[in-house]
């Protein structure tokens, strides 16, 4: 049964479109009648394939979601800070003590959990946004590459996105990579919408709008903005870079010339330039990197991504396959990344090249490297592989061949012919090899954020006994003050990295600390290494209130007198 | 299939997606982020005011090791010896063993090789030395202490008792006593100090204001949810003790039966060694026979 799903659609476009007497460019044009695919009598077009493909990865998304905030600090920040905004209290740290204004993260993503705050004390609604915010990333990447791909590639490179382990992890905790990654996809495929409407003001506005909204989602957004303007300049748009950069400086470095930077939101794009010259994001008394320290981070970061990062990206077992095969397979794949990223280049997808050179470069110098930066352009870069490897199953079509060097300009999957069987074969062998193990990995890797040893539990007991047995006023220091807060509902502060027992002392008193919590992290030491010995030179000064076992943890009383 | 509702994606996708949502809702209405505590331990504290046993010390002392490859900064490095030292002289507190006292004298006099200008690093190394009934050396360190920071509470109270008990220098000891009562008048065992110094120089009126008020102040402050900065069992030998001397005192030179007999009770319930009460009270029976 050969089934066609997309007639009626086809021909509202169709309607639509000279309702107001718009053209259509030759390449967005839709065939009368949309070719179908798959095996035997199951065939589908591409559109409803790609229906199917988000409906399963929504699936197997719900058999990995968990209500629970996982126990990376940052995705309770961004909790509280919605928390913070939907109960009036403004863009301020409500869980450190004397709730002061937010300094690091930008405004849009907790703007928009501030949304989902009134449904819920819970953060559940919060947690299922994301995961929609998910799925529309997969619909905006099918919608914004498909012209590029064709659809045979585009059905791959839907199918690689979706089975992703990354992006999957990503959608079911919150953090602002999968918002921040929706909001680059929009905000290119207004632009494409702008240019193709260049009588319509309107899409002009939408799109200047759109691309302001990343750098305010993400401080690493910076790389968007200048990938923007410099892809206006080079494409001669001057209107649209123009106006992006009015935009940014009216946005973003406006509140900071103009002093407001107390009362408003943080300038997001400081963390950025000012997070890869810090020798120690979480102890910032270490001071600036020299040259020669940015060079060695820069090789350090290099080295890691390339060895370790970007290969699991798309590979998650790449170290566990026989005789190296997943190392050379991953890396193959990068080796695609790198034609498809050349290729982008020179096509009108330059913005994303671009946007992914200028990324990488950030990522060069962060003082931290790891996977999460990498689910920021993983659709990129799998676009970039897709095209790669359509660039050379075309380059050695022997019906039409061409030459080597050519290959920055072999025609895509969208400008050429269909595919012969064994080239059909090639491609989707490809990606099975890497659907496969993503889904895999999907299907059995423990949901995110219910790992917990028995340091988190004896951790979060000490929370819930605060909770049950301080006063609301209480003050308690603790070394993850966020997640802390969301369950102990007692503002916390966390202790200074300093082997001065005075100085941490001090800051207990200037805090106005009450209780002190002694975990024993098993990922951290730095309770050990920096509490201690507070409380073993200080012991008049603390009483314990808790004690648990297994491993020791603690709910000390700080007596200051 | 015909084409219907779902074969537009301005349908389908929101269709989809709220489905999806409903269900995850639905699938965790009974989510409850909040939890019951788990069941504490009992746990006493340790002599020397360390966490539990010997393994918390043991990993902060790892660890600071550790801190050694990464921190170049002179005054740090000396903080990180100074914190190795605390740890070894906890392990010493809570398992007597000699060594672990010796490693936190050789840390403590590292540190004051990198810091010289904290009170607190002297005092450590003056308690080592104590400990070490090396009193002349621990006398330097305390006094040097106080010279950085003349109201040091801490190196006042063991200047004090180092004089009383170890040096004979009563009234040396009573001065430092009462400069640290003077910045706090709560300091336990100065009291009960001053009050033996007074007994020797047949002061009783005063001997007994001092022992009385170090009982009041042991009572005023076991209620208060302030620490004492001194231990527990020292600060019961003060009370102890207290009540005995009142209990003599009343009974022979200034004699009050009643109060006499409140403190023999207050005594004979807080000591725990059978033989000592035995001895009390055959003392007592005498003075009361003899009046």
């Amino acid at each position: 049964m050969v089934l066609y799903y997309e007639r009626h659609a086809t021909v509202h476009i169709m309607s639509k479109s000279s309702r107001k007497n718009k053209t259509i460019p030759a390449e967005a044009a839709p065939p009368a009648t949309a070719p179908t695919y798959g095996i035997g009598s199951v065939r589908f077009t591409l559109q409803a394939w790609v229906r199917i493909i988000i409906a399963l990865q929504m699936m197997f998304l719900a058999k990995q979601f968990q209500p629970e905030l996982c126990t990376n600090g940052d995705n309770a920040v961004y909790y509280i800070l919605g928390k913070s905004i939907a109960e009036g209290e403004g863009y301020r740290d409500i869980h450190v003590a004397g709730s002061p204004k937010h300094r690091s993260f930008p405004v849009v993503f907790p703007a928009f959990l501030s949304l989902t705050a009134g449904i819920s004390k819970t953060p559940l609604p919060a947690k299922i946004a994301v995961g929609i915010l998910g799925a529309l990333v997969i619909l905006c990447c099918y919608r914004l590459f498909r012209d590029r791909l064709g659809s045979e590639f585009t059905l791959a490179f839907v199918v690689i996105i979706a089975a992703s382990w990354l992006l999957a992890e990503y959608q079911v905790i919150l953090m602002a990579e999968i918002p921040f990654l929706l909001l680059t996809l929009l905000a290119i495929l207004a632009r494409r919408k702008s240019y193709d409407k260049p009588d319509d003001k309107r899409w002009f506005w939408v799109a200047g709008t759109a691309a302001v909204l990343p750098v305010h989602c993400h401080s690493i957004g910076v790389a968007f903005s200048a990938a923007w303007v410099v892809d206006c300049l080079l494409s001669r748009r001057y209107k649209y870079a123009m106006v992006h950069v009015a935009l940014v400086a009216l946005t973003v470095v406006g509140p900071g010339i103009l002093g407001a930077a107390d009362t408003g939101p943080d300038i997001p794009s400081k963390g950025a330039f000012a997070a890869p010259f810090i020798k120690n994001v979480y102890d910032p008394e270490m001071g600036t990197l020299t040259l020669k320290g940015v060079g060695m981070r820069m090789l350090g970061n290099i080295r890691t991504h390339f060895l370790l990062l970007l290969p699991k990206a798309f590979q998650p077992y790449f170290t566990m396959w026989p005789l190296n095969v997943g190392q050379v397979l991953a890396h193959l794949t990068l080796g695609l990344v790198f034609l498809g990223l050349l290729r982008a280049l020179f096509s009108r997808y330059r913005i994303v090249a671009l946007y992914v050179v200028l990324y990488a470069g950030i990522l060069a110098v962060w003082p931290i490297a790891s996977e999460r930066r990498i689910v920021n352009i993983f659709p990129f870069l799998a676009l970039f592989a897709v095209d790669g490897l359509g660039a050379l199953v075309r380059l050695f079509d022997c019906r039409r061949p061409h030459p080597f060097f050519a290959i920055l300009r072999t025609p895509g999957g969208g400008e050429a012919a269909p595919l012969t069987a064994q080239r059909k074969v090639l491609v989707w062998g490809f990606v099975a090899i890497l659907a496969l193990p993503n889904l895999w990995c999907r299907l059995t890797m423990p949901p995110t954020g219910t790992v917990r040893g028995s340091d988190w539990a004896n951790f979060y007991s000490c929370a819930d006994w605060i909770r049950m047995n301080t006063p609301p006023d209480a003050v308690v220091l603790n070394r993850k003050q966020e997640l802390f807060y969301l369950r102990s509902k007692r503002q916390g502060c966390m202790y200074p990295y300093t082997h001065d027992v005075d100085k941490i002392v001090d800051f207990l008193r200037e805090k106005g600390v009450t209780h002190v919590v002694y975990d024993n992290f098993g990922w951290t030491r730095t309770t050990a290494k920096y509490l201690y010995p507070v409380i073993a030179s200080h012991p008049d000064h603390f009483r314990v209130l808790y004690a648990l076992k297994g491993p020791d943890t603690f709910v000390l009383e700080f007596v200051d007198r | 299939m015909k084409a219907g509702v779902l074969s537009r994606d301005a349908w389908f996708y929101p269709l989809l997606l709220a489905a999806w949502g409903a269900f995850l809702l639905v699938r965790h209405a009974n989510y409850e982020y909040f939890g019951t505590p788990l069941e504490p331990v009992p746990f006493t504290r340790v002599a020397g005011g360390g966490l539990a046993d010997t393994r918390v010390a043991r990993e902060s002392i790892k660890e600071l090791h550790e801190s050694f490859a990464i921190e170049k900064n002179e005054v740090e490095r000396g903080h990180i010896h100074h914190n190795i030292g605390t740890a070894y002289y906890d392990l010493y507190r809570q398992s007597n063993q000699r060594s672990f006292l010796d490693s936190a004298r050789v840390y403590f006099e590292r540190s004051l090789d990198r810091v010289t200008t904290v009170a607190r690093l002297y005092y450590n190394l003056g308690r080592v030395y104590t400990e070490l009934r090396d009193h002349a050396r621990a006398k330097a360190c305390y006094e040097l202490a106080l010279g950085i920071d003349p109201r040091h509470i801490l190196a006042l109270h063991n200047l004090g008792l180092l004089n009383h008990f170890e040096l004979g220098r009563s009234d040396t000891a009573a001065d430092y006593l009462r400069r640290a009562l003077a910045i706090r008048p709560h300091m336990p065992i100065c009291n009960f100090v001053l009050g033996d110094i007074a007994l020797a120089r047949k002061e009783y009126r005063t001997a007994a204001t001092y022992f009385t008020r170090e009982i009041e102040t042991y009572h005023r402050y076991r209620q208060s949810p302030k620490g004492l900065p001194v231990s527990a069992s020292t600060t019961s030998y003060a009370l102890t003790m207290s009540h005995r001397r009142l209990a003599v005192l009343f009974s022979t030179k200034l004699v009050n039966k009643g109060l006499a007999q409140r403190h023999l009770h207050a005594y004979l319930s807080l000591e725990r060694d059978p033989e000592k009460k035995n001895r009390i009270m055959e003392e007592m029976k005498r003075y009361w026979v003899v009046q």
